[in-house]
């Protein structure tokens, strides 16, 4: 029997039903928890299929993130305060900037000791960040799921609601 | 001949050379055009083998921008002003807002008209962005070298330089 047009149009990609919709977190619907000296992650959405998550990080002045690269692409997006790496200071985030890490870079992410109040950014991180010691020995390596465990565990520790969070592949 | 540990050893991940640096874009690093009335579009970093971009859009109150489906996820993360999908108006992005849109979900995204000020979002957009007709008739099919092949040409015609656009796969 002959295929229709017919027959191949039922195969061509259809026009969704409208039952999916975007999911949306204002700035404060997930809680803030502490993971270091003046640094604070907020996590929105983990896709453990992909090696994925994706959070806002809140720091203070004076603040730094151990020296680590990622095994795979980082997107980071500034709403407000000043951040740079130390590996190249004159690059420095401000509101609205983005930065486009391709995976491998290595850096060590510093805030001005100098600013006021503090700065907020989300990052969306793919595959796993590797911490380095100043030899650059490998110290620690941490992915998407291990991020999500150590955020429940301190919203849970602390008995803040974190259920707003999107969970992809558990 | 049985491998050494040290053989095993050379074949483990390797601490990347500090050559790759991540790539920073501020806010007014590129041009935005406009692409619709009230729309401007300024493209930052293009990769065309994964078939994703990342643009920052600039939209005036009361605009708005025809009903369409993305054919990958996308990441929507606002900077300024309030936006929202027609479909679902209570869910209103603000500055700080992340928005996570599963590939498929169908919208008409609108800026409400009675803000003072512009709305300003950064997206990164995998796949292709299909738009429709009232009926959800496919009305045209735009990818990643769409937008990077039209952002060129309209820079060229008005003179607008664009040499830090970031482009991946050409």
């Amino acid at each position: 029997m002959a295929v229709t047009a017919e027959d191949i149009a039922r195969f061509l990609p259809q026009v969704p039903k409208p039952t999916k919709e975007a999911r949306h977190w204002f700035f404060g619907s997930q809680p803030f928890v502490e993971i270091g000296e003046g640094i604070e992650l907020q996590m929105l959405h983990v896709d453990l299929d992909q090696g994925l998550w994706i959070v806002r990080n809140r720091f203070w002045p004076g603040a730094a993130i151990t020296k680590h690269y990622h095994t795979g692409q980082v997107y980071a997006v500034t709403f407000k305060g000043a951040w740079y790496y130390a590996e190249y200071p004159d690059h420095v985030n401000r509101e609205g900037s983005y930065m486009y890490e391709p995976q491998g870079a290595v850096h060590t992410l510093t805030i001005p000791a100098d600013q006021e109040g503090p700065t907020e950014v989300w990052f969306a991180n793919h595959g796993s960040v590797v911490n380095l010691d100043e030899n650059n020995n490998v110290e620690l390596v941490v992915d998407a799921a291990t991020m999500l465990n150590g955020y429940r565990m301190l919203c849970e520790a602390q008995g803040l609601d974190c259920s707003d969070l999107l969970v992809v592949g558990e | 001949m049985a491998m050494t540990a040290e053989d095993l050893r050379k074949l483990m991940p390797q601490v990347p050379q500090p050559t790759q640096e991540a790539i920073h874009i501020a806010f007014d690093d590129l041009p935005f055009v406009e692409i619709a009335p009230g729309a401007e579009v300024q493209l930052v970093h293009v990769d065309l083998k994964q078939g994703l971009w990342i643009a920052r859009n600039r939209f005036q109150p009361g605009s708005a921008i025809t009903k369409h489906y993305h054919t990958g996820p996308v990441y929507a993360v606002t900077l300024r002003g309030k936006w929202y999908y027609a479909e679902y108006p209570d869910e209103v992005n603000t500055a700080g807002s992340y928005l996570f849109e599963p590939a498929g979900s169908v919208h008409t995204l609108t800026i409400p008209a009675d803000q003072d000020e512009p709305t300003e979002v950064w997206f990164a957009i995998n796949g292709c962005n299909v738009e429709m007709d009232e009926n959800d008739n496919v009305l045209m099919v735009v990818d990643a070298s769409t937008m990077l092949n039209g952002y060129r040409m309209i820079c060229d015609a008005q003179g607008l330089d664009y040499s830090k656009l970031v482009v991946v796969g050409e």
